[in-house]
């Protein structure tokens, strides 16, 4: 993996990191950390390794790791109180603690909130896939705010490749060892204000469809009530599949009067035809 | 076959007719398809014209006034992959008038037609009694007795269950079970060169690096841009269909071949229905469109059932080189539709 690609990594992002061994998780985590601490933002790492094997696991990866923990801004936590409670994983408190961490991180003064989330715990039958998928999907919703961003560590040796494969397809981007330096977060969804909506940058396809589709779902609930127009600006969707354009068509058709299509390109407008819909005047009928 | 509307109800009582015309000259053409076309304008019936190049032409004058109520295409442009003739021409033209008889003229083989392209097209000309069983429907497909091989005329008999020229329409002797003739045009795709280097993928992670693939070998064989996102789009959902269905990986290849771009994707999976590509799926069917994405964009689409997994080439043409005229073909498509010179092509 070349570490140029950490530094493409900003807030809104959530990328499903899988890795072969410790060596691979460890040189991105530490670039990662690194990266952050050069933007002034918060370190939150939490997986199953004690503290202080991370510690020294991140001091020997060339991290000022325990000068970093002494001022609070790496911060690590446990198993336990982080995606455990109880022993229980329990998505919905996963969720409200990211938040809350997200409060104190910005309450704190930080740039941002740079998390790490080392799934190994999850490697086993429980927690089911079902569970684990629905909460990555789920925290797209914390990101695509903009202010958190998170690298997800999935150990290829731990999950079974059909189930990891579901799991990818919820993170809006996905990296492994092999990526090279070309390599960039496929896809960025960002909550916009003003016009209120949602902004997608990058492509859309089956490595990042669970994404889009939750957080297409959520901006609608949220929006919905505001009374205005939900605007999908799309100018720089460099590229949607065939399941994508159904989803952003699906959107659209079932609040036609509530969402606004803008910067739809003619490969997706060609597409969207395809499939049925047309595009006009920055709607979908 | 298992939706309701190509339900058979028995030989006798199907209402869709599938007629191949065999006709020598364009007086004899003219009046085939007039006659077939006056049938279905005396019922007051939706009645379309899908030929190439001029024919429609020829049509146009023998009908006179009557061809108004006649919708035209131009085959060389809508059907020039024969895999979306079926759901984009006519299927598409049936469904835009619901609960009526629809009456059409498919002309899908032609003289200028390929070696590369003619399987496909007799496929096709089988697969239309598959997809078209139990709707009401007649559609007549004219081969030119005299330009023609023998051997696409034989063919023709197989594909049609009734045949026509002009003294009379009589039943085909060699008209059989569809799926299986269809399946007698599933030869082996030519090797491609020893120089197309292929690339190997996996996982659903792996598609933006097809895609950067394909757009990197389309952009070096001079494939314009437009044609290289709709490629993009095509190779897309054929290579999703390979992660998300056969567990394994899947082999891209592509090169330039006779003015066309080749771009052909191996992979262990099977398609276990013959009419994968060419029926619309269901509207809140997510899955079901890769193949026909592939045929509306692709100028020529060949799939080939190995023993070991499915073969699927897609072919979209390169633009001309720079100073040379394009062939009679293109000439006559670039000038529009059926409104072509009546020698251009076909007849």
């Amino acid at each position: 993996m070349d570490p140029s690609v950490i530094d493409r990594l900003s807030p809104g992002d959530h990328v499903c990191w899988t890795f072969d061994d410790d060596q691979q998780r460890l040189a991105a985590v530490a670039g990662y950390v690194n990266a952050g601490v050069r933007t002034h933002q918060k370190i939150l790492y939490v997986g199953d390794a004690s503290p202080g094997t991370i510690l020294t696991e991140l001091q020997d990866h060339g991290v000022d790791a325990r000068n970093l923990a002494s001022t609070g801004q790496l911060q690590l936590g446990c198993l336990e109180g982080g995606y455990l409670t109880g022993g229980a994983f329990d998505p919905e408190r996963v969720l409200d603690l990211w938040r809350r961490e997200i409060t104190v991180a910005r309450g704190s003064g930080y740039a941002g909130l740079r998390m790490i989330g080392d799934m190994g715990w999850a490697g086993g039958p429980v927690p089911e896939t079902d569970r684990l998928y629905w909460y990555e999907a789920q925290a797209n919703r914390v990101f695509a705010e903009g202010y958190a961003m998170a690298l997800c560590l999935y150990d290829r040796r731990l999950f079974e490749p059909r189930r990891l494969s579901r799991i990818q397809s919820a993170h809006p981007s996905t990296a492994d060892p092999a990526t090279d330096w070309k390599w960039r977060p496929l896809l960025r969804m960002e909550r916009t204000g003003e016009p209120p909506g949602l902004r997608l940058i990058g492509e859309a396809d089956a490595s990042n469809r669970e994404a889009l589709a939750i957080t297409l779902a959520d901006v609608m609930d949220d929006l919905s009530g505001l009374g205005a127009p939900v605007t999908l600006d799309l100018a720089e969707l460099r590229f949607a599949d065939a399941a994508a354009a159904r989803l952003l068509m699906g959107a659209a058709t079932t609040a036609p009067s509530r969402v606004r299509i803008t910067g739809c390109s003619l490969p997706l407008v060609k597409l969207l035809k395809l499939l049925g819909g047309e595009v006009h005047e920055g709607a979908v009928a | 076959m298992t939706a309701s509307t190509r339900a058979t109800t028995g030989t006798g009582e199907d209402p869709f007719e599938h007629i191949g015309l065999f006709y020598r000259d364009e007086d004899q053409y003219a009046a085939g398809c007039a006659a077939f076309l006056q049938r279905a304008l005396a019922c007051g019936d939706p009645a379309m014209v899908a030929v190439p190049g001029g024919n429609g032409e020829l049509i146009r004058a023998r009908l006179g006034p009557e061809a108004s109520a006649v919708t035209f295409a131009d085959m060389a442009q809508a059907g020039r992959n024969p895999g979306r003739i079926i759901p984009s021409v006519l299927l598409a033209f049936a469904g835009s008038h619901p609960g009526r008889r629809v009456w059409i003229i498919g002309e899908p083989i032609w003289k200028g037609r390929s070696v590369i392209e003619y399987p496909a097209c007799a496929a096709h000309e089988a697969l239309i009694n598959a997809a078209f069983t139990g709707r009401d429907a007649a559609i007549l497909c004219p081969y030119d007795a005299s330009a023609l091989d023998a051997s696409a005329l034989a063919d023709a008999e197989r594909t049609h269950p009734i045949l026509g020229d002009s003294t009379g329409t009589w039943a085909s002797t060699a008209y059989t079970d569809p799926i299986e003739t269809a399946a007698r045009f599933d030869w082996p795709l030519p090797e491609p060169p020893p120089s197309a280097r292929p690339y190997t993928f996996m996982g659903i992670g792996a598609l933006p690096g097809v895609r950067d693939f394909v757009t990197e070998r389309a952009t070096a064989e001079g494939l314009d841009d437009d044609r290289i996102t709709e490629l993009l789009l095509a190779v897309n959902e054929l290579a999703t269909n390979t992660t998300e269905y056969t567990g394994g990986p899947g082999t891209l290849t592509v090169w330039a071949e006779d003015g066309t771009l080749a771009c052909q994707l191996d992979d262990s999976g099977r398609i276990t229905d013959p009419l994968t590509g060419r029926i619309p799926p269901a509207d809140g069917a997510t899955r079901g469109r890769g193949i026909l994405i592939a045929n509306e964009l692709a100028d020529l689409v060949r799939i080939h059932h190995r023993p070991a997994g499915t073969s699927i080439r897609l072919h979209f043409r390169l633009p001309a080189p720079a100073g040379q005229a394009g062939d009679a073909q293109a000439g006559a498509e670039a000038r529009g539709s059926d409104r072509a010179p009546a020698d251009s092509t076909g007849s």
